[in-house]
């Protein structure tokens, strides 16, 4: 019997045959492929990222430092600010005290719930693209622990007091952040396409901060109106990964006065997180060369893409995920 | 003639650092976008070099590239797909090979020049066909453009420290022949 031992010209061309092959089925396929290679990476992949995480904190922070004039500052206005609050509050609760007990009532035995229904799962960045183009991670946790293509993926983001020295366990005092979508599940890894990435596209809204030192007029019910919290309706937007470290949302309309500080958010009514998470803040507006009377708004992330080790992956409990496509476009 | 093996161990040790560790050398806080050095480029041309056959080091390619496509996703306008890497990177080691001749291969300046041109090459073709295929993103190539050709001026600086420590492990990498012909040549 001869044994049969394929010459390397052979070799070569059934290699090159595959590739082609493998390029024409998709980025499915290349997906389950990817995942079938992660156990490679994630179990050595660990310690790697935690390095790499550590060194990108350090050289790149994520939350801009105030001063400790401008933190003296803030503080007097918070003072005076909830002062009048406080005043407010106690007019309103008066006028509508009478209406709050049915209400209450009315809300106990028919209202919506209060509590956002999904679950999360922790999962840890254990490896990076190889090539530098793209913003994707692997994570540590997979179909087996629940993750599917199209779950969104947050990060806490805890804001404090830079003057004072943090001791113990920092209060979160604001909650999760966006920072990505999943987009391949294998067994027991995942691989996450992050806000910035250029594959990345959600639907979102913005939300406009009232500003009362710079007030601004809106468009509302055909009459041009100052923005104040009763007429403040958020502006459903279309946005998308620019590739490097912007999401651009475009053919907003002008009229809508959106202005840098604004913040974008994930839609109540989105089936994978049906709540208002923050994902990025409008870093500049443009007008849109193409489209008279819409503008261009650069939405720059949260958190900081670069540095991002541990996320929350939301699992939504209404079983509305498998509407999701596979980059996220669900409507 | 290549010791697979060994070849293999480096490749995956090589992607493993460039996936995780190595994202430290990645500069992401650019406005045109992320950029950084391919670690395995200097493998590729290293073998392209010193390999004995041609189709040992487009094989060598082949591997480099599937590494490449199986740890890669992001940059393409949408999830990218497995397999053009691996046909460039092949198809360009025959080129590398073929035109090792010309070329002073232990001087730092080719090894530079080869570094850059075959990450530019490589780098450059794999967007457009990822792009291509993605159907959209067209308006990402003008900045993957710049980041590529950053990305292969970071890789040609890289290429000749990497060389002295590729040539300590040569032996390792590549076997000695022994067959009655080669032994009439020495």
């Amino acid at each position: 019997m001869t044994h049969f031992k394929p010459s390397k010209p052979t070799l070569l061309s059934a290699f090159i045959v595959l590739s082609a092959a493998l390029t024409f089925l998709g980025p499915d396929s290349a997906g389950a492929l990817r995942a079938r290679l992660h156990w490679m990476l994630a179990p050595l992949g660990d310690a790697g990222m935690a390095v790499t995480t550590a060194f990108k904190n350090l050289t790149t922070p994520s939350e801009p430092i105030i001063t400790q004039r401008y933190a003296q500052q803030l503080k007097q206005e918070n003072v005076l600010l909830r002062q009048q609050l406080e005043s407010m509050e106690a007019r309103l609760l008066r006028v509508l005290g009478t209406l709050q007990d049915g209400q209450a009532e009315f809300s106990h035995l028919f209202g919506p719930r209060k509590d956002v229904p999904v679950e999360f799962i922790a999962a840890r960045v254990v490896a990076a693209d190889s090539l530098p183009y793209g913003w994707s991670r692997v994570l540590n946790e997979g179909r087996d622990q629940g993750i599917r293509n199209g779950m969104y993926a947050t990060q806490l983001r805890v804001i404090h007091d830079r003057s004072k020295q943090i001791t113990g366990n920092p209060m979160v005092i604001s909650g999760a952040t966006v920072v990505g979508r999943v987009i391949e599940s294998g067994a027991f890894t995942s691989r996450l396409a992050l806000l910035t990435d250029g594959g990345f596209e959600m639907y979102g809204q913005i939300r406009r901060v009232i500003d009362p030192r710079n007030p601004r007029m809106i468009r509302y019910r055909a009459r041009m109106r100052r923005l104040s919290p009763q007429i403040n309706e958020p502006v459903p937007v279309f946005v998308k990964g620019d590739g490097r470290e912007h999401m651009v949302a475009i053919e907003v309309k002008k009229l809508h006065e959106i202005r840098p500080g604004d913040i974008l958010q994930t839609q109540p009514d989105d089936g994978a997180l049906p709540a208002e998470v923050n994902v990025g803040v409008v870093d500049r507006v443009e007008d849109d060369a193409q489209n008279a009377g819409m503008v261009k708004l650069y939405i720059k992330p949260l958190t900081n893409m670069a540095a991002l080790r541990e996320v929350m992956i939301v699992i939504p409990a209404l079983g509305r995920l498998e509407t999701v496509g596979h980059r996220g476009t669900q409507r | 003639m290549i010791r697979w093996i060994p070849f293999l161990l480096l490749t995956y040790v090589l992607v493993l650092v460039q996936t995780t560790v190595g994202r430290i050398l990645t500069m992401e806080q650019f406005s045109v976008g992320p950029f950084g050095p391919d670690l395995l480029i200097p493998l590729a041309v290293f073998v392209a070099f010193y390999a004995k056959d041609v189709y040992d080091a487009m094989l060598c390619g082949w591997v480099i590239g599937i590494f490449i496509d199986l740890t890669t996703a992001g940059g393409g306008g949408a999830p990218t797909r497995v397999g053009p890497m691996a046909i460039i990177l092949a198809l360009a080691m025959w080129v590398t090979f073929n035109a090792r001749d010309w070329l002073y291969r232990e001087k730092v300046l080719p090894q530079f020049i080869v570094g850059g041109l075959l990450c530019f090459t490589t780098h450059f073709l794999w967007c457009v066909v990822q792009i291509f295929f993605a159907s959209r993103g067209w308006g990402l190539l003008g900045s993957l453009c710049i980041q590529v050709l950053l990305s292969s001026l970071y890789t040609a600086l890289l290429t000749p420290p990497a060389f002295m420590l590729l040539w300590l492990c040569r032996k390792w990498l590549f076997a000695m022949s022994t067959s009655s012909r080669s032994r009439r040549n020495r």
